[in-house]
């Protein structure tokens, strides 16, 4: 009878001894392809789970022409390694010679972005792939056309079997598979991300670059964070007054939303010239120089630029430190590395 | 002998009436529990300038981003209940609003809720938060921000629109975070499920009890220990709760 009401009140001291009770709420997790450094998780839709056979098929279809109404471009002509997969280029031209107003963008850690493209006008990936095979200034191809063009390759129906298994080959599985590639450029190997493992010490130029760029002196870092060094948000930084190009809000149709565009990544920033939506700036001088002192107003400014004057008034040994700081964000292994190069 | 067994049968009632008003709760008793954001008593609207603050400076909001920590439900006789966060709150983003909606509260009275705003040294740890928008929160030279509140607003002596920045977080080393006790947040769970709103005025940032100038602090109060030392402060009484 002793043990019995020992067993009782043991029971009701551990159903009740608890003051804190701790509730999880629940999140709706993401895959983790990396962390490196603080990079955060990357979400990959459940739909489209990265594969060895998705990547090697994202990469063949990425740099094969193709895609493209005469064979002649591929993705990588207007996002070229070499160049962190921008194009150098201010106007990217298509195949049949004409030209857009945006320049393209460059394709560094796209696995982080919630949208596409500088007005965030493709949700995803995928979505985004779609539209330059079929638009008449990029590679002008009718969609029907480049799948009939595939079924009809040497090895491209095996390749979509293996990548996807349904044994079919649709405009679905094309952007599937590039999205898959691209999901896999990941940069993280700057000079920068060496210093931060220890690897590196930051020249003074650099380390006052560094500091500048991280203070409010600077005031970069609030757009331009760690570790992706872009926040993908959109930000009307001060490039007009007046604006022909409306940006953002041509998504959104809000006029707060006027002349802002993506916060583009400063990683491998010294590889992607020319500079802007517009690629109007050519070197990063030149983008110092108009954060420094070129800031136009106008009604949706964003807080972040508008400092005073407008200006930030940088002195020219200041304007070298930034630079110097900028250049530490080079990945070489990424423009060099050999599984992101064309493998045909 | 006897006393033993009605020991046992005491105990055994308590421990079984116990567990079924436990179940019977979890059944009954859910609790919602919410952010919202206003001026006063409008719900905030972001790119319009037409708040006015204790200094008399007209001002808009662009941004409001902010973490809230340790939510405590506080119960009467010393159960406390812990909503495990850190929430990351974008006031732009509904999806963001909701800090719990499935927690089964036990029936009784409840005498307050307490929340950290920010983040406390525990947890202000560099890369300790993974999610883009959490990390885009990061805070130089470590931790995160607390707070991201920016916006503009027109000078007394001038009609040129100047901009705010208003980014608290452990500035020099020094946590500036703060426990809060919502006002009236006590409330008392019988068999219905519960709602409970947190409300954020922004202008209790601005006026209560001192003055936050934003012609003394545009910009560049991340290394100005007395502006966040204000903000503090002002901070105490910026949430109150509504209950339903």
């Amino acid at each position: 009878m002793k043990n019995l009401l020992l067993i009782f009140s043991l029971f009701i001291i551990i159903s009740c001894k608890d003051d804190i009770v701790v509730i999880t709420p629940v999140y709706n997790h993401t895959h983790l392809l990396i962390t490196t450094n603080g990079f955060p998780s990357m979400k990959v839709p459940n739909n489209n789970p990265i594969t060895v056979q998705g990547v090697q098929l994202g990469r063949k279809l990425f740099y094969d022409p193709i895609l493209s109404g005469d064979s002649t471009q591929s993705c990588s002509s207007c996002h070229q390694q070499k160049h962190a997969f921008s194009d150098p280029q201010k106007f990217s031209v298509g195949i049949d010679g004409f030209s857009g107003s945006r320049n393209a963008s460059a394709i560094i850690n796209p696995g982080w972005l919630p949208s596409a493209f500088w007005d965030g006008s493709e949700k995803s990936l995928e979505s985004q792939a779609r539209s330059p095979v079929s638009n008449p200034i990029e590679m002008h191809e009718d969609w029907a056309n480049a799948i009939v063009k595939l079924k009809n390759h040497s090895t491209y129906p095996a390749d979509f079997k293996a990548a996807f298994s349904e044994g079919i080959i649709s405009k679905e599985l094309v952007t599937m598979a590039i999205a898959q590639f691209e999901r896999t450029l990941i940069s993280d190997q700057s000079k920068f991300d060496l210093f931060l493992d220890g690897n590196y010490d930051l020249t003074p130029l650099e380390a006052a670059g560094f500091n500048l760029f991280f203070t409010e002196k600077g005031e970069c870092f609030h757009c331009h964070g760690q570790p992706l060094f872009t926040d993908n948000e959109f930000h009307n930084n001060g490039l007009d007054a007046v604006f022909n190009d409306i940006g953002y809000q041509d998504v959104t149709g809000k006029t707060s939303d006027r002349g802002k565009f993506r916060t583009p990544t400063l990683r491998n920033v010294a590889f992607s010239a020319p500079y802007m939506h517009d690629g109007r700036f050519n070197t990063l001088e030149e983008v110092i120089d108009f954060y420094s002192d070129g800031i136009r107003t106008s009604s949706t400014l964003d807080p972040l630029m508008a400092h005073g004057d407008n200006s930030f008034n940088w002195t020219n040994l200041e304007k070298q430190q930034l630079l110097a700081f900028l250049k530490t964000l080079s990945d070489t292994s990424f423009i060099n590395n050999p599984d992101f190069k064309s493998p045909w | 002998m006897k006393k033993l067994a009605l020991s046992v049968l005491v105990l055994s009632s308590v421990f079984f009436s116990s567990c079924e008003e436990a179940e019977k709760i979890e059944q009954h008793a859910h609790l919602s529990l919410k952010v919202e954001h206003k001026v006063d008593s409008n719900i905030l609207a972001f790119d319009t300038l037409i708040y006015v603050n204790s200094v008399g400076h007209k001002y808009e909001v662009q941004t409001l981003k902010y973490f809230v920590s340790n939510i405590l439900l506080h119960k009467s006789g010393g159960k406390v209940i812990t909503i495990k966060g850190p929430f990351y709150i974008d006031a732009e983003d509904e999806s963001t609003f909701e800090l719990d909606h499935h927690t089964d509260l036990s029936p009784g009275e409840y005498e307050k809720i307490t929340l950290t705003f920010g983040l406390d040294s525990a947890l202000n740890i560099s890369n300790s938060l993974t999610n883009a928008k959490e990390v885009g929160m990061a805070w130089p030279g470590g931790g995160y921000h607390y707070m991201k509140l920016e916006g503009t607003y027109k000078p007394l002596d001038t009609s040129i629109t100047k901009s705010f920045l208003i980014h608290t977080g452990a500035t020099m080393g020094n946590p500036y975070h703060i426990d809060i006790e919502i006002p009236n947040s006590n409330f008392t769970i019988s068999d219905q499920d519960i709602s409970i709103k947190i409300s954020m005025n922004i202008n209790e940032w601005f006026n209560n009890p001192y003055n936050y100038d934003f012609s003394d602090y545009p910009t560049g109060i991340m290394s100005k220990m007395d502006a966040q030392m204000t903000l503090k402060t002002n901070g105490s009484s910026v949430f109150t709760a509504t209950i339903n």
